[in-house]
């Protein structure tokens, strides 16, 4: 039986997923949760699967199909996959970011100057498959975020790499972060202001030059501003996600709320004790909550999903059941990956048993299909029949996948 | 020429003391200044109220020392006072025994309400019995020995680190001078005395010059707590033992300690078993401890001189129970100064450099009493520039001046990457400043480096909203920063 509404808690990119999917089949649903998830906190790029034992994995669809059995979700068919990203991206073009799935990953540095894969980014975002011809690697005064000498050594390679620094402007005052500027820069005279200093520092430049920016390009104008300034400096400009606050992670996550609440998703604020049999979950406070069966995207340790206590026990956060025990000596990273798996029931995202993006740099492959397998769990078949997001219809990915597996010989350094 | 092994507290004061009675100095240190025991302590400038029933002539000593210290380095010392509590369950009548001691020490002690405290620190206990009020104040350890580098250079010392003694040349039964490995490789100083401030390392050092001391050594564990939690010092009042003083310092505080026999002078690692240990004496104190947010655990090693009966004390001054200068081997030019506290190392320091002034036939007196450690630029000022650290406000030209520096020695300085965040926000600015300074394989390697060291303290207290930071921690850096995992 289909249930007519669904309860997610926690508003992470998989509980945040879980209800796009259930809002675009038509269900009623509520988002519950004690606060934001972590997408204000990164630059809301999505990996598939980056690393494996060290390694940098090269093909992540191969990798899924050579490794996916293995793997905490179980072994997926391909045909689930280029579902889910073609779900995936008609969510992107919902939101207003068209971007291709790739066939591989790709590259982008990190401020510390270091290649990391990636795999889906938003238009915004830096991701390579080859080093670019030339590069212009500019900074803003002040910005200690983005260090343009530290981000261009990852760039160190056949191209041209040139590093410029913009002066403050008139109104900057020590304490502005990355928010800060991201405020600055969705005004008008923000816009005109770093329009006016990269066309005056980058001067002509080297043909096919890729202008490089810290991510601060706004927070609520950046298409506008991002075209205007591919147009005006007739070159790639693309933005290096930061570390915390992400404006990326903000971006999307505002876009993506506002979709949900238009489609009729309703948000809940508070911290979920128990579940109720009757449907929906109880707060803290005692309050009921929602309806229908539940799906838990709390986030792991991270988000607050298993806590840890002193005497190394880890219990999930709303069953209080026991997940694991660190014994004296133990690397804590092992509770990273504890959490509930499949068979509980609607789990969703990094609180999934087994799952450590950090190590194998696999978060969006996480939140899509744990996401996708909750959903499918307690509304059987939904991910398999929806045509539409929104107004964008889902049209089925053409991924040629090849084999074997490669990997690139290259260590994770 | 005389060369100090130590740029802890003591082994900057013996230097302090010299330079001031114009004896040219150099101070070696293997680590960073406070890479020692004097960068691991629990921050407490004792009153002496700790001491006045075991160890009277301590006690005496913590309260001189005590007012001299807020004399002579106002800046590094915070006037919290503090409070001695006596819980409702605690057996005997220590309390008794402990008022009359203050008063045989001249330790100023106010007998205050139960509901005073409470009204200051509403975590403590309820059911207090009675409460005393003494002058315990913060001692901001890592200010002081900045404070104490700062005024030696000023006079013309020179304080080296990064710099191992490694051998010490006895020529004819004298020291001669002391060879070197440091970050330019091998050097030879040559010196008239040599002072043997090793801390914990007192022993090893020792060997080097053929006078081997026998130390026993105690590792102590130590609990930071984000929020200051009390804005004075608390200290249970029963004979001393594990667990039994909170700390205010800053915007944290600092909860210890225990005393575990061990072999070697490195901190000992912490285990979680200590950890529940120091927290059930902690809950004794403060029930609600459970809930507060930790941030990190750390360990110093306290050094205690263990003559083998009456052997070998011939030429050593036994002090106090506390500390003893030896020079065991008359004419050597050998001075080892063992044990203390951080609160009496000016008068450790004195006693030594007399020792040391007497062999160089020197006949200035001590003049660290009165002289003033003159405080640099203020941290007020140094908060111009964007910011690098949020937690501490750090701000660049905080840093400017220590930009040729490896990472590891920005941050006792300047106290970057020691706040709640333990680095997670900050780390990639400092190495984008480090990078104008230095090749982007040696930023690789200091920002490596440093978090080893950040997660020693932090991976043992993992729990509740410290394991999130952590978890997030680990985020950014493999995530956000592309940083390879240990
Ligand atoms: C710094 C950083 C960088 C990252 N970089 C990348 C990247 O480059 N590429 C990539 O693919 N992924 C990246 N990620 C994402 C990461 O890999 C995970 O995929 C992602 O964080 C998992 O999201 P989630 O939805 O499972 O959980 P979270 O985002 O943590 O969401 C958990 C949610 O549950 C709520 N919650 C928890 N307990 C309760 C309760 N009891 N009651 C109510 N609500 C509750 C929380 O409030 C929150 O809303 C990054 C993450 C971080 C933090
Ligand atoms: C857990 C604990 C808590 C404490 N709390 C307090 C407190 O609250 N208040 C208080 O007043 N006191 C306290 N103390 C005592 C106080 O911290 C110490 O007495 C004081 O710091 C000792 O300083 P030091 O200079 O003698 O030794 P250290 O600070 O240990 O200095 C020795 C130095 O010698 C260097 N060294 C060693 N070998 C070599 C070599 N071969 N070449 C070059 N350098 C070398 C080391 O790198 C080190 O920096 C505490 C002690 C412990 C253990």
């Amino acid at each position: 039986m289909t249930p007519g509404a669904v309860t997610v808690v926690g508003r992470g990119p998989a509980g945040l997923f879980a209800a796009t999917l259930l809002a675009a089949a038509g269900l009623s649903v509520h988002v519950v949760s004690s606060s934001s998830g972590t997408l204000p906190l990164w630059s809301g790029r999505f990996n598939f699967r980056d690393w494996d034992q060290g390694m940098v994995v090269d093909n992540p669809w191969d990798w899924w199909m050579e490794h996916g059995e293995q793997h905490f979700v179980g072994g997926t068919a391909r045909a689930r996959w280029r579902r889910l990203w073609s779900i995936w991206r008609a969510v992107g073009q919902q939101l207003g970011m068209d971007s291709a799935i790739p066939e591989r990953n790709r590259w982008t540095v990190t401020p510390l100057g270091r290649r990391r894969p990636v795999f889906w980014t938003p238009p915004w975002e830096l991701a390579l498959d080859r080093a670019p011809v030339a590069v212009a690697v500019v900074g803003l005064e002040g910005l200690l975020d983005f260090e343009p000498e530290l981000v261009a050594d990852g760039f160190q390679g056949p191209g041209a790499v040139r590093t410029l620094r913009l002066p403050w402007p008139p109104d900057w005052h020590r304490g502005w972060n990355t928010v800060r500027w991201g405020a600055f820069l969705d005004t008008g005279s923000g816009a005109d202001w770093l329009e006016q200093q990269l066309v005056r520092a980058l001067g002509r430049g080297p043909a096919g030059e890729l202008v490089v920016l810290p991510q601060v390009l706004g927070l609520s104008r950046t298409d506008v501003l991002h075209q205007r300034l591919e147009r005006r400096l007739d070159r790639l400009v693309r933005e290096v996600g930061l570390a915390p606050p992400g404006l990326g992670g903000m971006r999307l996550e505002a876009r993506w709320t506002a979709w949900l609440l238009s489609s009729g998703v309703q948000m809940h604020h508070g911290r979920v004790r128990a579940i109720r049999d009757a449907g929906g979950i109880t707060l803290t406070d005692g309050r009921p909550v929602g309806e229908g069966p539940v799906i838990l995207a709390t986030g792991g340790i991270l988000g607050g999903g298993v806590c840890l206590s002193a005497d190394g026990t880890g219990v999930d956060a709303i069953h209080r059941r026991l997940l694991g025990q660190l014994a004296e000596g133990d690397d804590p990273a092992r509770a990273l990956q504890w959490g509930l798996v499949l068979g509980d029931g609607g789990v969703a995202g990094r609180q999934t048993a087994g799952c450590d993006p950090d190590v194998h740099g696999d978060g969006g492959a996480v939140c899509l299909w744990t996401a996708a397998e909750a959903v499918d769990r307690v509304v059987p078949g939904l991910v398999d029949r929806l045509s539409r997001i929104g107004t964008v219809e889902v049209a089925v990915l053409d991924v040629s996948v090849r084999g074997p597996q490669t990997h690139k010989e290259a260590q994770r350094v | 020429m005389v060369v100090v092994v130590g740029a802890g507290a003591t082994g900057l004061g013996v230097a302090w003391d010299l330079v001031l009675r114009g004896v040219p100095v150099t101070v070696v240190d293997a680590g960073d200044l406070g890479h020692g025991t004097s960068g691991r302590f629990h921050g407490l400038l004792h009153s002496g109220g700790r001491y006045v029933v075991s160890d009277v002539a301590a006690a005496r000593e913590c309260w001189q020392e005590n007012q001299i210290l807020r004399r002579i380095a106002p800046s590094a010392v915070e006037d919290t006072g503090g409070f001695f509590i006596e819980g409702a369950d605690e057996e005997g009548d220590f309390a008794a025994e402990w008022v009359a001691g203050c008063r045989a020490v001249g330790l100023p002690v106010s007998d205050e309400a139960p509901a005073r405290l409470r009204g200051l620190v509403p975590e403590v206990r309820r059911d207090l019995r009675r409460v005393f009020r003494v002058p315990d104040a913060v001692l901001e350890g890592f200010r002081l020995l900045h404070l104490l580098r700062r005024n030696i250079v000023k006079r013309g010392g020179v304080v080296l680190t990064h710099t191992r003694v490694a051998r010490v040349d006895m020529t004819g039964g004298r020291v001669v001078g002391v060879d070197m490995e440091g970050p330019g490789g091998r050097d030879r100083i040559a010196c008239d005395v040599l002072v043997n401030a090793a801390g914990p390392w007192a022993g090893t050092v020792s060997q080097l010059y053929g006078d081997p001391i026998p130390l026993q050594l105690g590792g102590g564990l130590m609990l930071i707590f984000a929020n200051r939690h009390t804005p004075v010092v608390v200290n249970r009042l029963s004979p001393p033992g594990d667990g039994d003083i909170l700390v205010p310092h800053q915007s944290v505080a600092i909860f210890g300690t225990t005393d575990v026999r061990q072999d070697d002078p490195e901190p000992p690692p912490v285990t979680r078993a200590e950890v529940l240990r120091l927290m059930a004496s902690g809950r004794a104190m403060f029930p609600t401890m459970d809930s507060w947010r930790v941030l990190r655990a750390f360990t110093g090693v306290r050094p205690l001189y263990q003559p083998a009966d009456g052997k070998g004390e011939a030429g050593s001054r036994r002090v106090t129970r506390d500390f003893t200068v030896i020079d065991r081997v008359r004419d050597a030019g050998v001075v080892a100064v063992v044990g203390g506290k951080f609160t009496t190392f000016r008068a450790m320091a004195e006693r030594t450099a007399d020792v040391v002034a007497r062999q160089l036939g020197v006949s200035a007196p001590s003049r660290t009493r009165t002289q003033l450690l003159e405080a640099g630029v203020s941290r007020a000022a140094d908060s111009n520039g964007p910011v690098v650290c949020e937690c501490e406000d750090v701000a660049t030209a905080a840093l400017a001046p220590m930009t040729a520096e490896p990472l590891s020695a920005w941050r006792t300085p300047t106290w970057l990457a020691m706040g709640p965040c333990q680095g997670t926000f900050c780390l990639h600015r400092a190495a984008g400043l480090r990078r104008q300074r230095a090749s982007a394989a040696h930023v690789a390697a200091e920002v490596g480096a440093l978090r080893t060291e950040r997660d020693r303290g932090f991976t043992s207290v993992l729990w509740g909203a410290n394991a999130q930071e952590w978890a997030l921690n680990r985020a950014v850096r493999a995530e956000s920063l592309g940083e390879a995992l240990p």
